[in-house]
């Protein structure tokens, strides 16, 4: 789906606020048609990048292009074809639904009535809830309706941030399904999340963000190839004394029952493996959770409250999975 | 219909009911000014003739030529009362054109549009100025309404409407100050407490320059120095040149404001 012509072109973009490096000479492509997903914890970057790629804030120091256009100085060209869900939209309460969707549509150009109401039927939102004031919605109903407007005008680039707060997960999988059909129409969807498990259902490739930093950039399918598997182990009797293998660390030991951290050569486990009798086995696949720890505790400058926090929002990652 | 337009159009319409409410306060606060005239006119007027020099300033109230209704009538129209209603809304409306669109995030979803900024900006300037124009039309009309129905002698309509004229600018000036607030702030509470402290201020520098000869050279920094219903009614004419420098606060301030929402992050 995606082309070689970049939509989404960063090239040592720095966006400091004081001394405070909020992002940090990152350097990034993201193609035509692409489902490109940011990942990091709060406070990452994340929220800066996208304000910067919106024509928020002005970089700093480097550049940033979106349809071959400067980020700043043409904003307003780019903004023609961009669909812009914010992290904390509060829409005006005073209004009801459908007032505000026109009002943005309108200010958009173009009839957008008709695919506001395929918008509004995917996901579930009633014309009677937009008949009524927005101050009187849940959540859940706000974030439907922040979804509606960016994607009402069909956008050629879509720009969003922690998308999925709020929806329940049958909603959320309509809005997974609404992202995947504009990206087979060519729209080019970059969003930025904590929850990975989203992340990895929906995205091609992933970047990867550290203090500012881009730590990786990666398909999420060579992500999970190249990094280590969890293996668990039941032995049938005692277990051995110890496991010597190159590619394999043992992460943890309780009796009968390993769990252990496997390379991509799977053979020199295997082998060692079949000298002993076994009640059970299993290999899993890294999930993009463990690949996002990894990359976080790998940094030579750790940085625990980072780590800490994304430990703590991985069990949701997992519940939304149901991995 | 350009952006401008529509972002003109949603800003007044979420201002309507506030302007037609205090355009209503402001026709009855003329109207009672009217009423009152018999009762208190000529009383007041001889009050403020034997107050102190410090008082007549501070109400601008050294009433001269013109006819009693016409000087008393001026003297209301630099009350507390209309005075405080027109900065109030000249403040909440710059600071929800910027500040408060900020704070609230709302400005996400605006600007996420193709929306030049220079065109939000001005689109809620225009706003905020038809409700300065209804106010100074309504105090027109009330004034007209009460001195008709109780008869005031003396009443010269093309003079109030120069003062009308001149309280439009005041507003504007004010304005160009608050707004140039508004567009470096990301806190509406804060843009209207800054906006508020500064007018008090200019206000008491007006004051404090017509009352104390040693600081009376700082009067003219303040743009309430050129809000002079009474000098109107006097001369039966609004001097230009205090027209003038309230629309260069105006044209000032905005420019300021322009150039400096234009350039500024939002975070």
């Amino acid at each position: 789906m995606s082309s070689s012509t970049p939509v989404i072109e960063a090239t040592g973009l720095t966006k400091s606020f004081g001394q405070f490096k909020a992002v940090d000479s990152l350097d990034l492509t993201v193609g035509g048609g692409e489902l490109f997903g940011f990942l990091g914890p709060n406070g990452a970057g994340k929220t800066t990048t996208i304000l910067v790629i919106a024509g928020f804030l002005r970089p700093t120091s480097g550049r940033l292009s979106v349809f071959g256009l400067d980020s700043w100085n043409d904003s307003v060209a780019i903004k023609r074809r961009l669909g812009f869900l914010p992290d904390l939209s509060s829409l005006y309460t005073n209004l009801t639904g459908d007032e505000l969707l026109s009002f943005l549509g309108a200010l958009q150009g173009g009839d957008v009535s008709h695919r506001r109401a395929e918008l509004c039927d995917a996901l579930e939102l009633a014309q009677a809830d937009l008949a009524r004031r927005i101050k009187g919605y849940s959540h859940g109903m706000k974030r439907k309706l922040a979804i509606i407007q960016a994607l009402q005008h069909d956008p050629d680039l879509l720009v969003m941030d922690e998308p999925t707060q709020g929806l329940d997960p049958l909603i959320q999988q309509s809005f997974f399904t609404l992202l995947r059909a504009a990206r087979e129409r060519g729209t080019t969807i970059f969003f930025s999340s904590h929850v990975l498990s989203e992340v990895e259902e929906l995205c091609e490739r992933v970047g990867i963000i550290r203090d500012g930093r881009l730590v990786a950039v990666e398909r999420v399918a060579d992500l999970r190839t190249r990094r280590r598997r969890r293996a668990r182990v039941r032995f049938r009797n005692a277990p051995p004394a110890d496991l010597q293998i190159d590619g394999v660390e043992i992460v943890s030991r309780d009796g009968r029952d390993w769990e252990l951290k496997v390379g991509t050569e799977l053979g020199p486990l295997l082998a060692e493996l079949a000298r002993h009798d076994l009640d059970d086995l299993t290999l899993e696949r890294p999930g993009l959770e463990d690949i996002f720890l990894e990359y976080y505790s790998d940094s030579s400058t750790p940085n625990s409250e980072s780590d800490e926090r994304l430990r703590e929002e991985a069990p949701r990652a997992n519940e939304v999975s149901g991995e | 219909m350009t952006v401008a337009l529509l972002v003109f159009r949603s800003t007044l319409r979420g201002q309507r009911i506030s302007i037609a409410l205090m355009s209503v306060g402001l026709l009855a606060f003329a109207f009672l000014m009217s009423a009152t005239f018999e009762a208190f006119g000529v009383a007041t007027l001889e009050l403020m003739e034997s107050m102190p020099s410090g008082f007549q300033s501070l109400l601008k109230a050294a009433t001269g030529a013109g006819s009693a209704a016409m000087n008393y009538m001026a003297i209301g129209y630099r009350h507390p009362v209309p005075m405080i209603v027109t900065a109030g809304f000249v403040v909440a409306a710059s600071s929800g054109a910027m500040a408060k669109e900020i704070e609230r995030g709302s400005i996400f979803l605006l600007l996420s549009r193709p929306v030049p900024r220079l065109h939000l900006m001005l689109a809620k300037f225009a706003s905020m100025a038809v409700g300065l124009v209804a106010f100074q039309a309504f105090m027109l009309l009330g004034t007209w309404i009460g001195a008709t129905t109780y008869g005031l002698e003396g009443m010269d309509y093309g003079t109030v409407t120069l003062i009308m004229v001149n309280g439009l600018f005041l507003g504007l000036a004010v304005s160009g100050i608050t707004f140039s607030i508004s567009a470096v702030s990301s806190d509406g509470g804060r843009a209207i407490a800054l906006s508020a402290g500064i007018l008090v201020v200019l206000f008491f520098v007006d004051f404090l320059a017509g009352t104390w000869s040693a600081v009376e050279a700082i009067g003219p920094i303040s743009p309430f120095h050129y809000y002079d219903p009474v000098s109107v009614v006097n001369s039966g004419s609004v001097s230009a040149l205090h027209l003038g420098v309230l629309a260069a606060f105006a044209v000032g301030g905005l420019t300021l404001a322009a150039i400096a929402f234009n350039r500024r992050d939002i975070p």
